[in-house]
């Protein structure tokens, strides 16, 4: 009897839900791994580049948002529930949530968001003109523009030392990065490994006088152990840079970070094309650009390295 | 034969709380023999009990039954010589299972447990025919869940489950103290009338002197973690309580200062 | 369960992703899982660790070793080739097939587990959960016999985690969010809803339960029309099974009230 009675009253929910649409409303349907102020803000920035392009939610754009709070399982029954109710977009918030879309459908449009390697975790074959149904915005890490920074901050960089623990994956990966990107820029990278945090001061020390500054990846080993590369920085004049902005407010001069609204608003954009009859297949993934990232600048750390940071460096920091 | 040698059983040895339970038990009890044991709170009667279910591990002496010393064994490999039956209704039957599968579970006592199902038929007609005898209509209640039975009847069905199997020696745990008087008055009659059926050398633990000399053959009294006074045949024929504490009293007499025990 | 189910999409995506025939990547998801439920079973009988703590332990120790599995928080399977790729050979849409085949699997394992828990031994593992004293002298061996239980569950916990990568088509370390108390909430209602008399009513129930907890997350995302909004879905949900949950003792005291004041 009571299953029964749950089973109508879902179909009764079910029938709300799949109400007739307005015909001139367009409809997206956005799924979200879990709450975190950062994918939040990623979804307000959707919302806010829809409607700067005239899609206005709870006017001229039918809008649903699901949250899996945090559950794989609920993640795939979201997508389950957007699939069939074939919204003309759905825009899929961190990696799991995306891949849950990506497996129920191939007709449906599918915008990701904040997802750091779309090509590894097989949302689409390749970042230009992905093909299928499939298209988005990646937050991986953009180490050429770390390195373009470090440029405008010194001037005049020639050599830049990176710390790493050669244990940690991440760490390889950006640190291979950094070399290629460093090769197209003009710039040479000399590693300096840490394999425990305890190797991470001689591992500075072994940079002073090789390098023109010191770039500190998002290694946890040597970022759990910054400051002992402060302290080397301090000491012989050698500026330090980090990936992650947390480690400016310890020492370090500069870094640049996501900002999470902008690569939503980013993504937004991408849905508005596609709303306008853009085919996704036809849209290139797009990778961090400095409009997407935020400039944070520690003075003091500077001056105490011995740098002159130029005002219109200045001026791009918030 | 149950030999039980020099056998001391001690609490938190070594801690604050340490506490000699048994000081060294001299006990023998021939085959068939169905032993009464009776003593005050912390005589010790119960850790005898569970020293030979395994439950309290020697400190020093030695457990042996049938000439096996068992003394280093755990509970579940003395299962095969040892069936017992416990003072709470509820610690001898599992109650959410039935009747039917509870005794399934005591007919594999002892014994490897293999993938054949634990249920048949033939062993279904073997419950059957074990539980009529109890007069209490539950062998057609097989499927029950052994929950629904009051304390006197989960009694009951443990005598039988405890005798289902053979085994060297069956323990009794005060199994009528939670019961009331005419639950219990049931529950005694059954037990005097399986053992006697079974043959089984028996050791009950009882509060009540009365039953203590009202069954079995043999009654001995725990104090102060020994045995106190161990009376048989012709002596315990005819004794009644007041006897009882009286030759009690003239073993004792140097040491009997606080008769309070034999209240209880 | 939160690290068992996890570990077992994290071995079938890493072995299929590295060629391994997915039927056997299934295998060795269960053996893993296996492993870790007599690691906890270890820790709590031998150890003497509280069995909350054990799994808890368990459960955390799972996260770094997932990790290290799969060599990356996520791995996809979309391309490859799974246990469930034949399927896609069958004249039926994908939303017909899957459900089905995993209809054949639920059926199948629980015609197993009706079995095995009728056997001497699942019935001693049943005895010990209901009460350890009466198992032990009763000659059960109850920390084997933990082991075994544990090991098993877990071994079809990690199945569930394999079946899951193989038709989401991805394993994330982060996918076991939860599903303790999934399970155990699909447990409950299922026994509060048919109230398990036998084995194979008990497991009815627990699928039951299971399918119920699911309705009861798709109604909460599909009550938009409540003024209800996606953070409120595990509120929404946890409502809902309270509903399904308290109907039985309603309906029974109802029906106790019309009978009158019997008890």
């Amino acid at each position: 009897m009571k299953p029964l009675l749950l089973l109508s009253a879902a179909g009764l929910a079910f029938a709300f839900s799949a109400a007739p649409v307005m015909a001139e409303n367009k409809s997206v349907a956005i799924t979200q791994i879990v709450e975190h102020p950062a994918l939040d803000a990623a979804r307000k920035g959707v919302q806010d580049a829809l409607a700067a392009d005239g899609f206005t939610v709870g006017d001229t754009l039918d809008w649903t948002y699901e949250s899996a709070q945090g559950n794989g399982a609920t993640a795939a029954q979201i997508a389950n529930k957007f699939v069939g109710e074939e919204p003309d977009v759905i825009v899929a918030i961190a990696t799991p949530s995306a891949q849950a879309v990506v497996a129920k459908t191939s007709d449906i449009p599918i915008v990701f968001s904040a997802v750091t390697d779309p090509i590894a975790a097989k949302l689409v074959p390749q970042a230009e003109k992905p093909g299928g149904n499939v298209t988005g915005v990646s937050d991986l890490t953009p180490v050429g523009l770390h390195l373009s920074m470090i440029d405008d901050a010194v001037g005049g960089v020639e050599k830049i030392g990176v710390i790493y623990n050669p244990g940690e994956a991440n760490s390889q990966v950006l640190v291979d990065l950094a070399k290629s990107e460093a090769a197209q820029l003009g710039y040479e990278i000399v590693e300096a490994g840490a394999p425990r945090s305890a190797d991470v001061k001689a591992a500075a020390e072994s940079l002073v006088g090789k390098v023109d500054a010191i770039y500190v990846p998002t290694d946890n080993t040597v970022v759990s152990a910054f400051e002992s590369v402060v302290r080397v920085g301090e000491q012989a004049k050698l500026p330090v840079f980090a990936g992650d902005t947390d480690s400016v407010s310890r020492g370090a001069i500069a870094a640049l970070g996501f900002d999470y609204y902008q690569v939503g608003y980013k993504t937004g954009e991408v849905v508005a094309r596609i709303l306008k009859g853009e085919n996704p297949g036809d849209i290139d993934v797009q990778y961090a650009s400095l409009g997407m990232m935020s400039l944070v600048v520690n003075k003091e750390a500077a001056e105490k390295m011995g740098v002159e940071l130029p005002e219109e460096f200045l001026a791009k920091a918030q | 034969m149950i030999v039980i040698d020099s056998l001391e059983v001690v609490f938190d040895a070594g801690g604050a709380l340490e506490k000699i339970a048994l000081k060294g038990v001299e006990l023998t009890i021939n085959e068939g023999e169905f032993v009464t044991v009776i003593g005050g709170n912390g005589a010790g009667k119960s850790t005898l009990l569970n020293a030979l279910s395994g439950e309290a591990a020697a400190s020093s002496g030695r457990v042996l039954i049938d000439g096996e010393n068992v003394t280093s064994w755990s509970v579940d490999r003395r299962a095969g010589l040892v069936s017992r039956i416990f003072q709470d209704p509820m610690a001898g039957v599992c109650e959410t299972l039935s009747i039917a599968e509870n005794l399934a579970l005591a007919s594999a006592r002892g014994r490897v447990r293999g993938l054949s199902l634990a249920l048949n038929n033939r062993l279904r007609t073997e419950f059957q025919d074990r539980i009529a005898p109890l007069g209490l209509g539950l062998e057609d209640r097989l499927d029950d869940r052994i929950g629904l039975l009051s304390g006197g009847q989960r009694q009951a069905v443990c005598l039988v489950m405890a005798t289902l199997r053979p085994a060297k020696i069956l323990l009794l745990d005060e199994h009528t103290a939670a019961l009331d008087p005419r639950a219990a008055a049931f529950v005694i009659e059954q037990t005097k009338e399986i053992v006697a059926q079974t043959g089984m050398t028996t050791l009950m633990v009882t509060h009540s002197m009365a039953q203590a000399l009202d069954c079995g053959s043999r009654t001995i009294m725990m104090d102060q973690g020994r045995v106190a006074l161990d009376v048989a045949g012709a002596q315990r024929a005819g004794l009644t309580p007041s006897g009882l504490v009286a030759l009690f009293n003239q073993s004792n007499a140097d040491r009997l200062d606080d008769d309070s025990l034999l209240n209880a | 369960m939160d690290g068992s189910f996890p570990l077992g999409a994290a071995v079938t995506a890493a072995l299929i992703t590295s060629g391994v025939d997915p039927w056997i990547s299934m295998l060795a998801a269960m053996i893993a899982g296996a492993a870790a439920g007599a690691v906890t079973a270890f820790l709590n009988v031998r150890l003497g660790i509280l069995h909350l703590l054990a799994s808890i332990l368990t459960m955390i120790a799972l996260y770094s070793i997932n990790l290290r599995v799969m060599g990356a928080p996520n791995v996809a399977l979309f391309s490859e080739a799974t246990a469930l790729t034949p399927l896609e050979a069958l004249p039926l849409p994908a939303f017909q097939s899957k459900p089905l085949a995993f209809l054949v699997a639920i059926a199948v394992i629980a015609i197993g587990l009706n079995w095995f828990l009728r056997t001497e031994t699942g019935l001693a593992m049943r005895a010990i959960g209901a009460n350890p004293r009466m198992a032990r002298a009763q000659g059960a061996r109850v920390g084997l016999l933990i082991g075994m239980g544990m090991a098993l569950s877990n071994a079809l916990v990690a199945l569930g985690g394999s079946l899951f990568a193989q038709s989401q088509g991805f394993a994330d370390v982060t996918l076991g969010v939860g599903t303790i108390v999934v399970g155990l909430a699909a447990v409950i209602v299922g026994e509060a809803i048919l109230p398990p008399k036998r084995i194979w009513i008990a497991l009815l129930a627990c699928i039951i339960g299971s399918i119920i907890y699911r309705f009861a997350i798709q109604l909460a995302l599909s009550a938009d029309w409540l003024g209800l909004e996606a953070q409120d879905l595990n509120l929404a949900t946890a409502i809902l099974i309270v509903l399904a949950m308290s109907a039985p003792s309603v309906r029974a005291k109802l029906g106790a009230r019309r009978r009158g004041p019997a008890r």
